[in-house]
């Protein structure tokens, strides 16, 4: 036996983490994937109903549009992301990790949004963007650009893009951190030669860092897909449970809340018959999406590699 | 080493602090907004403030015994990250360093944890703890944080993959066994990713709400995310207090912050074979 | 490779050496609830805990109330102690609920949604019915609110909110206004703010509730023949009402009079903008009413008038004192003495003392003048939320689409009242709960 792990010493490595996530994480996700093929309010008996609830939710023409939408917007966020926050992120993160002046601050402020919780951030903006009392407009007015003034966060068509600027703003310190420690990661001696070449500062980043770095910049590209379909937070308290003005600001995870756990406000009103398993059904649908994606990434990256 | 060239440079630096300084201004806002008093918010939200004071932490430390939530969230956040720590680094190793049937099936199994929602699969965890008897305790919270490794791992993966090889190969050569090896060696030299690691997920652990409002059913052992939530949820009538338990939330946040980030930079990059 | 054992099994140890100790610290504290499980018939000489779940959610506003509340109730009871945790958010209790461990009591919204009557359905509620609670205090809604398929499953609520107008007086006096007899009067208050260039009624178009809570109001006023009607499930309702109100809701939001910008303001930046004097009135609820208690300026209330002068408010039992007692717990007797507590005389004035809530039942001291002046309401009229999910069913939501559709259209001018009313109509006939 003792020959057995001698030879395969990963499997001690992997052991501790595997056994604690496959209890805490794989187990629920599997009992909760069970769930979705039963009927069930989640108070009263379970009836179960095989592949029923998938088939109901793509046949309910509501439904399906309610999830188009919600997925539509998923997707911005998450193209969004990649093409303009991510390489501010590398930008940033260059500076810092060439140490220009101010960097201690530069990490602190830019990372500061994330020691905020959800709620104050959004009542801030608020403040700032709010059409009558909001500082922005307020400035405008005092500078003489009143008829600028407009109601930011209230403009149906802007609502998504006003939701990916705050998880942005809120997110930026952190793909920058990821990238700071991935350029440290490079191995000298690829710099070394590359000053002896005389590159410049930017040439050095596209041609020797990017390269390096290639890797984690497409970790990061999946993770912002992964969390473009599980961001909730900002849409939750800027639009509240039904997503907004005609669901402006709806997505994935918000859609599966509502269907889950949606019929609980303070004025009352009724519990759906089955919304635990409607809800383990949308969870399920969700998570396909994102794991499907996954499993394509991986595995044209690793081909790349091996 | 350190000459930044170029306009460009200069253009981005200039924009870096601008976007630094608005966003800073907003935490100093807040902190502002802690010091007023409620009636000052709530008729006076953008004048100047008639006068200034410490009421809102006051009555955060005496009336709701804020140290505790501190404490709580502290040993919380110590285990947690401790723990995570380890066990990704160590699962990451274990992936990316030795070739293996099923090796990518197994990045993959630990990437799904992100993809789930975790308030579904909740039961189960919690029969779990009940049986364990973990209810109300802290060691249920941070045993379900510590298994939330799949961002980790999946990050660190490639970079313990691309640890160069000879240091491994001398290292073994010279007698030390493979845990001494991981952990003397190819461990430290992942550093700066480490650290970087070490404080997001800080910050998540820190800032978790769910788990401490399933699983930490007694004012004595709630965290501070649960406070802030009390006074967040009628914010109107709770805005001083909102402002002033998010303050006090985050300065340890910001000391681990400091400390790590600036670990992440000194040093040289993982050296070459240097003899 | 000895080393590398001897590391791993060290890594172990430190794991469950940490969860050892946490648990003991944990223990303590369990050991002391799961303890007393000796018989229930026991009475008087063994102390007894009871564990009770409040509403996280309103933890802020509830806890000094709670507090002297517990306090008394221990004085009276001193073999039973109350371990009172905020602990009751609707995912905790889903939790318990289906993980089998709900606490001794905890806190329900009565029938103002269903799902107290579904765990009372299932078997999750202890039947109060044996304990001969006294009613005779508490009106009709009131018993109502309590009973599933005719037993009575947790404590009356005592007290009730509604949706009122809000207004400052120094800007009504400025122009000489004062509260509306009448609805005639109502519409020149506020065409005459418009014309002087306020804003007549401070609206937050953004938030599913906060554009609600005008139509809360208006919603009885006017219409509430029609409400009635179809809580009543009578078929061929005349709309006509309704159609107006849904007009007028439209017509305010055209005219002006709910500021600029309205559809862009959340509930807070109308709230805000009140508070700072930036607007004459705002419809908000009676259980903000301490909010406005920190404003510099003079602030009054008043509930809608009808055309013919009738001041109305809706009907909205408060569930900040409404407890269900779990089926399963081991100490049912205890745990009704909490009950009867809550709906005595002692624990309401407390209440009262620290919230100013509006009463529904007769014998309490309001807290102060303004309790008086928003309980100065000639009837309860039907609220349109309730009444709506009254006649609704899994598949038709009238009240979801009131919400969700309905107000923000009208809002926009991208609906009439017709087709408003129209919608609604369609909706409740697709229900089998008509």
């Amino acid at each position: 036996m003792l020959s057995f792990f001698k030879k395969r010493p990963y499997l001690l490595f992997i052991a501790p983490g595997f056994i604690l996530y496959t209890i805490l994480v794989i187990y629920p996700i599997a009992a909760a994937a069970v769930i979705s093929l039963y009927r069930w309010n989640g108070i009263g008996p379970k009836t179960f109903v095989g592949f029923n609830n998938y088939i109901e939710l793509f046949n309910n023409k509501d439904m399906v549009s309610q999830l188009w939408n919600a997925l539509s917007h998923s997707l911005m966020i998450f193209i969004l992301t990649v093409i303009f926050v991510i390489p501010v992120q590398i930008i940033m993160a260059y500076m810092v990790y060439s140490k220009v002046r101010g960097k201690s601050f530069f990490q602190v402020a830019i990372f500061s949004p994330q020691f905020i919780s959800t709620p104050v951030i959004i009542f801030i903006f608020t403040l700032l963007l709010d059409a009558n009392i909001g500082v922005v407009n307020k400035f405008l007015e005092s500078i003489g650009q009143g008829h600028l003034t407009k109601p930011w966060l209230g403009i149906p068509e802007f609502g998504m893009y006003i939701v990916w600027i705050m998880i942005s703003w809120a997110g930026m310190g952190v793909g920058m951190m990821f990238f700071v420690g991935a350029m440290k990661m490079v191995p000298v001696d690829c710099l070394e030669s590359a000053y002896l070449d005389g590159a410049g500062f930017w040439k050095r980043l596209i041609t020797i860092f990017l390269p390096q770095i290639k890797v984690t910049i497409l970790n990061m590209v999946l993770i912002s897909y992964i969390f473009g379909m599980t961001i909730f937070d900002f849409s939750y308290l800027l639009g509240g449970t039904s997503g907004g003005i005609e669901r402006n600001v709806d997505v994935m995870s918000l859609f599966f809340y509502r269907m889950a756990f949606g019929d609980t406000n303070p004025l009352g009103g009724n519990i759906s018959q089955n919304s635990m398993g409607m809800g383990t059904t949308i969870a399920c649908v969700l998570f396909l999406m994102i794991f499907i994606i996954a499993l394509i990434q991986l595995l044209i990256v690793y081909r790349k590699e091996e | 080493m350190n000459k930044h060239q170029g306009f460009m440079a200069l253009v981005i630096k200039g924009l870096m602090w601008i976007y630094s300084l608005i966003t800073f201004s907003i935490l100093i806002y807040m902190i502002y907004n802690s010091f007023r008093t409620r009636q000052d918010i709530l008729s006076n939200t953008f004048g100047m403030p008639k006068k200034l004071n410490l009421d809102n932490f006051k009555k955060l430390f005496v009336n709701d015994h804020f140290y505790r939530y501190f404490l709580n969230s502290a040993v919380i956040l110590v285990f947690s990250l401790i723990l995570i720590t380890l066990l990704s680094s160590m699962t990451a190793y274990g992936i990316g360093r030795y070739k293996f049937k099923f090796r990518k099936f197994t990045r993959i199994y630990f990437l799904v944890g992100l993809m789930f929602p975790v308030q579904l699969g909740i039961v189960p965890i919690f029969l779990l703890m009940k049986n364990l008897n973990l209810i109300n305790n802290h060691a249920s919270v941070i045993l379900i944080l510590s298994a939330g490794i799949s961002m980790p791992v999946f990050m660190l993966t490639d970079f313990f993959a691309n640890l160069p090889n000879e240091i491994y190969e001398a290292a073994i050569i010279d007698g030390a066994g493979e845990w001494k090896t991981f952990y003397k060696i190819m461990f430290p030299m992942a550093k700066p990713i480490v650290f970087s690691i070490c404080i997001i997920m800080s910050v998540q652990v820190w800032n978790q709400f769910f788990m401490p409002l399933i699983f930490l059913q007694s004012e004595a052992y709630k965290t501070i995310p649960l406070i802030i939530v009390k006074y967040t949820k009628n914010l109107l009538s709770t805005m001083d207090l909102a402002m002033a338990a998010s303050v006090l939330s985050t300065v340890p946040i910001l000391i681990i912050f400091v400390i790590f980030s600036e670990r992440i930079l000194e040093g040289v990059a993982t050296g070459g074979v240097k003899g | 490779m000895k080393k590398f054992y001897r590391a791993l099994s060290m890594v172990l140890l430190v794991v469950v050496l940490s969860v050892s100790f946490l648990t003991a610290c944990g223990s303590e504290q369990s050991a002391n609830s799961t303890e007393a499980s000796g018989s229930t018939a026991e009475k008087s000489s063994q102390p007894v805990t009871l564990k009770i779940w409040g509403d996280t959610d309103n933890q802020a506003i509830l806890e000094a109330s709670f507090n002297e509340i517990n306090e008394a109730f221990t004085k009276k009871y001193p073999n039973i102690k109350l371990d009172y945790q905020y602990s009751g958010s609707f995912d905790s209790i889903n939790v318990a609920l289906q993980s089998d461990s709900l606490p001794d009591l905890f806190w329900v919204q009565g029938n103002k949604s269903t799902k107290m009557a579904e765990m009372a359905k299932q078997g999750f509620l202890l039947p109060l019915d044996d304990y001969k609670l006294d009613s005779s205090r508490f009106p009709e809604q009131s018993i109502e609110y309590a009973t599933v398929d005719g037993k009575i499953y947790c404590s009356f609520p005592s007290f009730f909110d509604y949706a009122i107008m809000y207004y400052n007086k120094d800007i009504f006096q400025k122009y000489g206004l004062d509260k509306p007899k009448n609805w005639g009067e109502f519409e020149n208050i506020v065409k005459t703010l418009k014309d002087k260039g306020e804003t007549a009624i401070s609206f937050g178009g953004k938030g599913d509730f906060d554009r609600y809570w005008l139509m809360q109001v208006l919603a009885p006023t006017l219409a509430n023949d029609v409400l009635q009607n179809i809580k009543e499930h009578k078929a061929d309702t005349d709309y006509k009402n309704l159609i107006d109100t849904f007009n007028i809701y439209r017509s305010f939001a055209e005219k002006g009079y709910l500021g600029k910008d309205f559809a862009a303001t959340d509930g807070a930046g109308a709230q805000l903008a009140f508070t700072n004097g930036k607007a004459a009135m705002l419809v908000d609820g009676t259980w903000n009413n301490q909010v406005f208690a920190s404003v510099n300026f003079n602030v009054g209330r008043f509930a809608l008038p009808s055309k013919d002068g009738v001041l109305y408010s809706q009907s909205g039992p408060s569930n900040y004192n409404t407890y269900a007692v779990s089926a399963k717990t081991k100490y049912p007797d205890e745990a009704v003495k909490y009950i009867e507590f809550l709906n005595d005389k002692e624990s309401q004035q407390i209440f009262e003392n620290n919230l100013g809530a509006i009463p529904l039942v007769k014998d309490l001291t309001p807290k102060d003048e303004s309790v008086k002046e928003m309980a100065e309401y000639d009837q309860v009229g039907n609220n349109i939320y309730h009444v709506l999910s009254g006649v609704a069913d899994e598949t038709a939501r009238p009240q979801d689409m009131l919400l969700a559709d309905i107000l923000p259209k009208l809002m926009t001018s991208k609906m009439t009242g017709e087709e408003a009313a129209q919608k609604i109509k369609d909706e409740i006939a697709k229900s089998s709960a008509k």
